[in-house]
This record gives C-alpha cells, sequence and structure tokens, in this order.
C-alpha cells in the first residue's frame, strides 16, 4: 500500500465524523457563553441617547459657530434689528428655530445663529486655514483673539470667514465671547427689549428629535425589561 | 442549508435554547476532530469546550453559515495544537514502535478499527499523520504549528505511515 493510498484510507474513514460529547458537556460550555450580547440588549439605548445627544451639542456648537464675517450683511442685520425677522432664516432649514434665548446680539464677534451659506462658507474657508503655524498657541486666549480679530478687520481678509486652527480653540473662544458680550451687555445702556433667535440647521434639529424619540423609547423598553429577561 | 443555520440569529440575541442547539448540532463534528489527537477522552473534551466558547464568541464576525464548519474545525485544531505545544509533546526519534497490542481486526475497511489504529500511534506521529493526511496541511505549516523542523515533520510523516503500514500489511486490504 502505498503512502497516498494509506493517508486516502485514513481521510476517507476518520476526517469527518461525529462524537457525541458527553451531556456534563454542555453546562461547561453554557458558563463561557458571551454574557456582553445580553448586557448590551440592555445598555445599548441609554449609550444611544447619551451620544445623540452629545452630537447634537457638538453639532449644534459647530454649526453655530461659524463666524460672523462668513455672512457680514445678515450679521449686521441681527444685530441691528430687534426681534430678528424672518428674512435671516436659513435657505436649507424649513424648521421653526428650535431655541431662544437671552443672549445679547450686541458684539460683532458673537457666534450667532448662521446660515446655511454661512455653513458652506466656513466649510470652504476651513481648508486653507488648516495648517496655520501653531506658534501662537501660547499666547493667551483673549490676546488672540484680539490678534485674529484685527486681521480679519483688516480689508484683505474682510471676504474671508477666520478659522481657527483647533476645535478647542474655537470652542473656548466661542465661550469667551459669550461671557465677553455677556459683561458688555450688562455695562450698556440697551434697549429694552431684545431678541434673538437662534436658528438651529435642520440636521442637528433634527438629531434632537431624533434623541427626543429616544429618549420616549428608553422608558418603555426599560418597562418591558423584566419579561424579556425571564423570557 | 443546514437545519442550524436558522439558530445563528437568535443565538446571537443571547437566547440560550438557540445556543444550545448550535452546541448540540456542532460541538460532535468538533469532539471527533479533537478525539483524532487526543487519545485522553478528557483532553479532546476540553479541547472542544475551548472551540465552542470561542465560537460564541466570535459568531458575530461570522458572515457565511456555510463557512462556520470549516472555521469550527480550523480552530479545534489550532486548540488542540496549542495543548499539545503546551505539554511540549515529545517528537522522539522512536526506533523501535512500542507494541501496544494494537489488533486491527479483519474488517479493516472498517472506520473503527482505522480509528482504533489511529488512537494508538504514539503522539507525535499521530499529529503529524493527521495534520498532513487528514487535514491536508504541508509540511512547511506544520512545521510552523508544532515548532519543529520539516525535516522532523517529515520524518514522523514517514515514520507514522510505517507504522500504520506494517499493522496494515498483516491484513489483505481490499
Amino acid at each position: 500500500m502505498s503512502p497516498k493510498d494509506l493517508d486516502k484510507l485514513f481521510r476517507d474513514a476518520l476526517s469527518e465524523g461525529q462524537a457525541a460529547p458527553r451531556p456534563e458537556a454542555w453546562a461547561r460550555v453554557a458558563q463561557g457563553l458571551p454574557q456582553a450580547q445580553r448586557k448590551r440588549r440592555i445598555l445599548w439605548w441609554p449609550y444611544a441617547a447619551a451620544a445623540s445627544v452629545a452630537l447634537a451639542a457638538v453639532g449644534t456648537w459647530w454649526m453655530t459657530d461659524s463666524r460672523p464675517e462668513a455672512a457680514p450683511s445678515q450679521q449686521q442685520a441681527a444685530s441691528s434689528k430687534q426681534p430678528v425677522t424672518s428674512n435671516k432664516q436659513p435657505a436649507a432649514s424649513n424648521q421653526p428655530p428650535a431655541t431662544s434665548n437671552e443672549q445679547p446680539a450686541t458684539s460683532n464677534q458673537l457666534p450667532l445663529a448662521t446660515s446655511s451659506q454661512g455653513i458652506a462658507a466656513f466649510d470652504l474657508a476651513f481648508l486653507p486655514h488648516m495648517e496655520a503655524e501653531l506658534g501662537d498657541e501660547r499666547v493667551p486666549l483673549l490676546e488672540r483673539r484680539k490678534a485674529q480679530a484685527a486681521v480679519a478687520a483688516a480689508p484683505e481678509y474682510a471676504l474671508a470667514p477666520e478659522v481657527p486652527r483647533r476645535r478647542y480653540a474655537q470652542l473656548a473662544a466661542s465661550v469667551q465671547n459669550v461671557w465677553a458680550a455677556v459683561s458688555e451687555f450688562r455695562e450698556a445702556e440697551v434697549p429694552a427689549e431684545v431678541t434673538v433667535e437662534v436658528h438651529v440647521p435642520a440636521v442637528v434639529l433634527q438629531r434632537i428629535n431624533q434623541t427626543r424619540t429616544l429618549a420616549e423609547n428608553l422608558t418603555e423598553s426599560w418597562s418591558t425589561l423584566p419579561s424579556r429577561r425571564s423570557h | 442549508m443546514e437545519a442550524w443555520y436558522a439558530h445563528i440569529h437568535n443565538a446571537l440575541n443571547g437566547r440560550l435554547d438557540a445556543q444550545r442547539a448550535l452546541y448540540e448540532a456542532l460541538a460532535p463534528r468538533v469532539l471527533h476532530t479533537c478525539k483524532r489527537y487526543f487519545v485522553d477522552e478528557a483532553d479532546a473534551e476540553d479541547a472542544m469546550i475551548r472551540t465552542m466558547t470561542q465560537m460564541f464568541h466570535q459568531l458575530a464576525t461570522v458572515r457565511e453559515p456555510k463557512a462556520l464548519p470549516a472555521w469550527l474545525r480550523r480552530t479545534a485544531v489550532n486548540e488542540c495544537l496549542m495543548e499539545l505545544r503546551r505539554r511540549k509533546a515529545e517528537w522522539v526519534e522512536l526506533t523501535d514502535f512500542p507494541e501496544t497490542g494494537a489488533s486491527a481486526t479483519d474488517a479493516l475497511h472498517d472506520r473503527e478499527a482505522l480509528w482504533a489504529l489511529l488512537r494508538q500511534l504514539p503522539e507525535g506521529y499521530r499529529t503529524v499523520f493527521n495534520l498532513y493526511a487528514l487535514e491536508g496541511y504541508s509540511h512547511a505549516e506544520i512545521a510552523e504549528q508544532l515548532g519543529i523542523s520539516e525535516a522532523t515533520s517529515k520524518s514522523q510523516l514517514s515514520r507514522a505511515r510505517q507504522w500504520l503500514q506494517r499493522r496494515l500489511v498483516n491484513f489483505s486490504l481490499q
């Protein structure tokens, strides 16, 4: 019998086959079964809800924090007219304004509601600024903001929206702006009534609504949880 | 389309009955593979349990149910080899074969007889013979898997064949 034949003899007879495990073996397999899948089913909704809230928050900040220079005429309208009228409605958004608060509109640096053109301009304008030097990261934030404002005010930059090189810098700057504007607002002689409408982009608004639905579903899934588990 | 395909979805959702059904359908094949590598039933069972546990943990990554048996077989072989490596199986060059009282019956085509013969092979021979003849590994793969040289793999295989031949030759085959 040649080696090949020998191999074939054994392969044909024994390669495939079945051997019944002892009944006790299942218990040991069951011990090692992944528990995470059942847990994941329970915990999925809270995480999703939290994630959407976070996403909506970041999205709102990102969308609304484009520079005022992006749409100067509209910003002018926003700061002079009160309450803001419908000519400021974003072209793409047919949703009603989601929030309305008392943020003052006096400062030109304020990250105000923006239009869809503003967003587009912002996205485009981001590209050439991607590689700005890191050097002035060490300059205190307020001074940097002033310097940036001065640069932005120069005529040759007047049309280009100013974009910070880092997102966190942008976030910090907008917080700083709000704070500065609030103090300015307190000291200034202001008209009796200032209304600012914040127009949330349709995408973000949709997100918020989804989150609300998720939260409702969450309550429901929690209430049906015990029955599922006992299944 | 085999009956157990339907259980995969529910098993993934953590349904114990579906996991049980999947186990019932697939564990015998795995155990058979493991038993080819270990004489001791408990060793084979351990390897089978590790393989099945691994399968349940990786079930989500399985795209095609059709591919699952092949995956299981590969995993089972790897589990067995890992255990054999851990025990540092001796790749001894036996000159005289141990007389284990192998008594291949007259009905040599009988699976049982071949099965008994395979299980009587010395461990090193059996492993290499299993991998080469039954699993279809190359000598290079075997050498890599077992941490031995290709030459050792070849010599172990030829000795395994000799060992088997010697016990088969006394009986008229086919």
